[in-house]
């Protein structure tokens, strides 16, 4: 194989401190190459580099034989690098049609051909997606899919993928590994990103690990294993902390009845469930995408409306509740951490201190009260070395910071709240293993403080570590209730699709 | 109108407006089918208020007491007493002293230091409903008098009127004449006593589905929402407690019990075997009124079928907090547990409905959560 794009001696620095440096890569044509790296590792710097985004401070790089340079991601589109973003950058109020063929319209568009031409195209990739749908009314997977298709459909030589399967079903990976393997065979390189370890030794031919911004190893995927890739990434094992205590772990007792769901509706999504959830516990909430697990919780939470109608019950704390904000939610003591944080979890514009004092005044703050600064500083200060977030500054704005770095500013900002019902929803989405770690310690130490905790998570090991008790959700009902002593992946996902 | 205008804002608020949901059976209480395969010590008809007193294992049949004898793999009977009524309840003073709940009689005490005594009237009320007695000490002695109306073995009569005439009293025996003195009123048939930490003792509440904490004579919640009636309590070796709940609620019983004229015209015209209501058995006549949906496939009943009977018995923590359960389900064959007795590291529960008592295992439940 010849050499696709090759990476010298890269250096990229964020107000005099290196985000990457001295990195020498090479990529080859028709490569699947697999990066992978803790949470402020610089594997999205390193890709933004390549895709245009940001500007090296040195170094050198070199595409197809010419020296590479790109000013923007336009410019790098133009040369032939795609870049599919870990939080999807397409634009909310067109349609999937439209976000397609974004910067390729012709002088007059016909929109039915160009939503036939849509169809077929998708169809063609598998991906079942309505292209007159407004991309605003699609979940993350379909977003996912619809930037996946964005970038195939700009005939790059060079797609970077960053989490693309963080989203994704089973079934939507599958489909996706097929298509990363039919443009490997096509002879378009492509450049992945994963926090799954499982994902980048099945899909990749070699696998690079940075840590703190330097690349620790480059490899052919055939010498690795997971172990082996860990102890890459963050210089100790972590076999034993993460996901290993699934066996001979015994269930928190149960505490006090929390929350109360009674035959709960929401239009097709949420469809007469019930269950309840306990104080001192964790309660796994496991389904398909499209199993109305996070709906059902945004509806306890305060963000979804249940129906008007025959709506159902809810009752916290032994008390009928019936939420049309979150924030009677909130000053009830019920948080809901979301799974899509970039655009409900926090404001990118604003600092992290700022985010996570946001969290203290949306528990109810006189509106002629006078906001204390300071406050808001010792606030941040004290979560931030709380839940280990690493930042250059911490006035440094939110969108700077990593994916796992994000979470935890997220999490934090809810915690402030002072709740008795935290809600996760993907809590480790798009979050590196060492972050991992810390958060479901973070986690279970919320439960063993008595607080009454519920995790919707769509990656298995995940529930069967952490949770207590495990409710699966098919078709907008809970239809099967575990103990973690007789939960297994293989009983779990049985009930979730029969 | 304002019926309406009171759903309609009940919906709006998110309340249950039709009052005819049930809590649903998870967490601690997810249906199992321990009591099904627990074996069965002794099949005994209307077998009901299993004591285990310093004398020996207690039980009753209608108006017969028996003494029982346990071996490993079941019990037998030693000794039978005619009694001139059904009795209610059997409570033991920690000696050689029981007394001895009588339907429509009041409450006659036999062994012990009060030998002989009867209580026929509380303060001059009839005591014709004695759910439950529990000795404070051997001259107090705290009994439930479950309806002012109903006897006790017409506890569905009771629930249907939507009773709410129980009381709780405090016997004085040290004297030559006991004497009574009320505790609370206005309950909704207190079926089973148990004490408690301290000086407080646990009270369940059938009709209002929970269990109370009787501390003097201040009542307040332990554990309310209930899905089935609870009845005996018995404290358990281990710390905290076994409840028995001798029936289940249903959203059709529930929904009946909102509907007034129906309710009055199927209690004056309809026999009690055939009313919408909750039994200690059900599925042995044809004639019972059935609920919606198929509870039968190929002659077989479904185990989440709705029933008018069930088996329940649920352990809870020392605060009251539910920790684990034991089920037979609609279609089990041990349905009506009223009564518990912890003997020899065993809980046995006998089922009044199906006339069985069966052991359990008490670290069954519990073992099953642990990986």
């Amino acid at each position: 194989m010849t050499l696709l794009l090759e990476v010298r001696k890269a250096t990229k620095e964020f107000r005099g401190v290196p985000a990457i440096k001295d990195i020498d890569f090479t990529l080859e044509r028709g490569e699947i190459h697999a990066i992978v790296g803790e949470n402020g590792a610089g594997k999205s710097t390193l890709t933004k580099v390549l895709a245009g985004v940001y500007p090296l401070t040195s170094g050198e790089m070199f595409f197809d034989g010419q020296p590479l340079a790109p000013k923007t991601p336009a410019e790098a589109l133009q040369r032939g690098i795609a870049m599919v973003f870990q939080e999807t950058n397409l634009v909310p109020a067109m349609t999937v049609a439209q976000n397609i063929y974004l910067g390729d319209e012709k002088l007059f568009n016909r929109l039915r051909g160009l939503y036939i031409q849509a169809q077929r195209f998708l169809l063609s990739l598998n991906f079942y997606v309505d292209p007159m749908a407004l991309v605003s009314s699609l979940g993350s997977g379909k977003k996912q899919m619809v930037e996946i298709a964005r970038a195939v459909h700009h005939k790059a030589k060079l797609i970077i993928f960053d989490e693309p399967t963080a989203t994704l079903t089973p079934e939507e990976k599958f489909h996706f590994f097929n298509l990363v393997r039919r443009l490997r065979e096509t002879g378009v390189s492509v450049i992945f990103i994963s926090h799954a370890l499982e994902e980048a030794l099945a899909l990749s031919d070699r696998i690079t690990v940075l840590r703190d911004g330097e690349l620790v190893i480059t490899d052919r995927t055939s010498n690795f294993d997971r172990d082996r890739v860990i102890q890459a990434m963050v210089g100790r094992s972590l076999s034993g902390e993460l996901y290993g205590k699934t066996g001979n772990r015994t269930a928190r007792p149960y505490g006090t009845k929390v929350l109360s769901v009674q035959n709960l509706s929401m239009g097709s999504i949420v469809r007469n469930t019930s269950f309840t959830v306990f104080a001192g516990q964790v309660t796994g909430l496991f389904g398909l995408v499209g199993a109305g697990r996070t709906e059902t919780m945004k509806i306890v939470g305060g963000v979804l409306k249940r129906d008007f109608f025959h709506g159902g019950s809810i009752q916290f704390r032994e008390r009928p509740v019936r939420y049309r904000t979150p924030r009677p939610a909130v000053r009830d003591g019920i948080v809901y951490v979301t799974e899509d944080r970039k655009v409900e979890g926090f404001f990118e514009t604003m600092s992290i201190a700022e985010n996570i004092h946001l969290g203290r005044l949306a528990t109810g703050v006189n509106p002629l009260s006078v906001i204390s600064m300071s406050e808001a500083r010792r606030l941040a200060k004290e979560w931030t070395e709380r839940l280990g977030v690493r930042a250059i500054d911490p006035n440094a704005r939110i969108i700077e910071l990593s994916g796992g770095n994000q979470q935890k500013v997220v999490i934090a900002k809810a915690l402030i709240q002072k709740p008795s019902l935290v809600i996760f929803d993907e809590p480790t989405r798009g979050v590196d293993v060492g972050s991992i770690v810390e958060i479901h310690h973070f986690i279970n130490q919320l439960a063993d403080s008595g607080i009454a905790v519920v995790i919707i998570s769509s990656y298995l090991p995940e529930i069967l570590a952490l949770s207590d008790r495990i409710l699966v959700t098919r078709q907008g009902r809970v239809v099967e209730e575990m103990d973690v002593g007789e939960a297994t992946e293989q009983r779990i996902m049985y009930a979730a699709v029969h | 109108m304002i019926a309406a205008l009171k759903r309609a804002y009940a919906n709006f608020r998110g309340f249950d407006e039709t009052g005819s949901t049930v809590p649903m059976m998870d967490g601690p209480l997810k249906p199992n089918t321990l009591l099904d395969s627990a074996p069965i010590l002794l099949a005994l008809p209307e077998v009901d208020n299993l004591l285990a007193a310093p004398g020996g294992l207690f039980c009753s049949t209608g108006g017969e007491l028996l003494s029982l004898i346990m071996s490993d793999a079941a019990l037998a009977i030693a000794e039978r007493w005619s009694m001139p009524a059904p009795i209610t309840c059997l409570a033991s003073d920690g000696g050689q002293g029981i007394a001895i709940g009588l339907d429509d009689r009041g409450l006659l005490i036999r062994g012990g230091r009060h030998d002989g005594k009867t209580i026929g009237d509380l303060a001059g009320r009839p005591f014709n409903c004695p759910t439950a007695a529990l000795f404070l000490d051997p001259d107090r002695l705290l009994v439930a008098n479950g309806s002012a109306s109903c006897l006790a073995s017409d506890w569905k009569r009771d629930l249907m009127s939507r009773g709410r005439s129980g009381s709780l009293w405090r016997l004085d025996l040290a004297g030559a004449k006991p004497v009574a003195a009320p505790l609370a009123e206005g309950l909704a048939f207190p079926a089973g006593l148990a004490r408690g930490a301290g000086e407080t003792v646990l009270v369940s509440e059938a009709w209002r589905h929970r269990l109370l904490r009787l501390d003097g004579s201040a009542l307040a919640p332990v554990l309310a929402d209930l899905p089935a009636y609870p009845g005996r309590i018995t404290a358990s070796a281990a710390g905290g407690y076994w409840v028995a709940l001798f029936a289940p609620r249903n959203q059709l019983v529930e929904f009946v019990l909102r509907e007034h004229r129906y309710r009055q015209r199927m209690l004056e015209r309809i026999d009690p075997a055939y009313w919408i209501a909750p039994s200690l058995l059900s599925g042995a006549s044809f004639l019972e009124p059935i609920q919606g949906g198929a509870r039968k496939k190929l002659n077989i009943m479904k185990p989440w079928a709705p029933t008018w009977s069930y088996g329940l018995v649920l352990g809870c923590d020392a605060a009251g907090r539910p920790s684990a359960s034991f089920h037979s389900r609609a279609d089990g064959h041990v349905h009506g547990v009223t009564s518990l007795a912890e003997i020899e590291g065993r809980l046995l529960a006998g089922a009044k409905g199906s006339g069985v008592i069966v052991g359990l295992d008490p670290q069954a439940a519990k073992a099953r959560r642990a990986a």
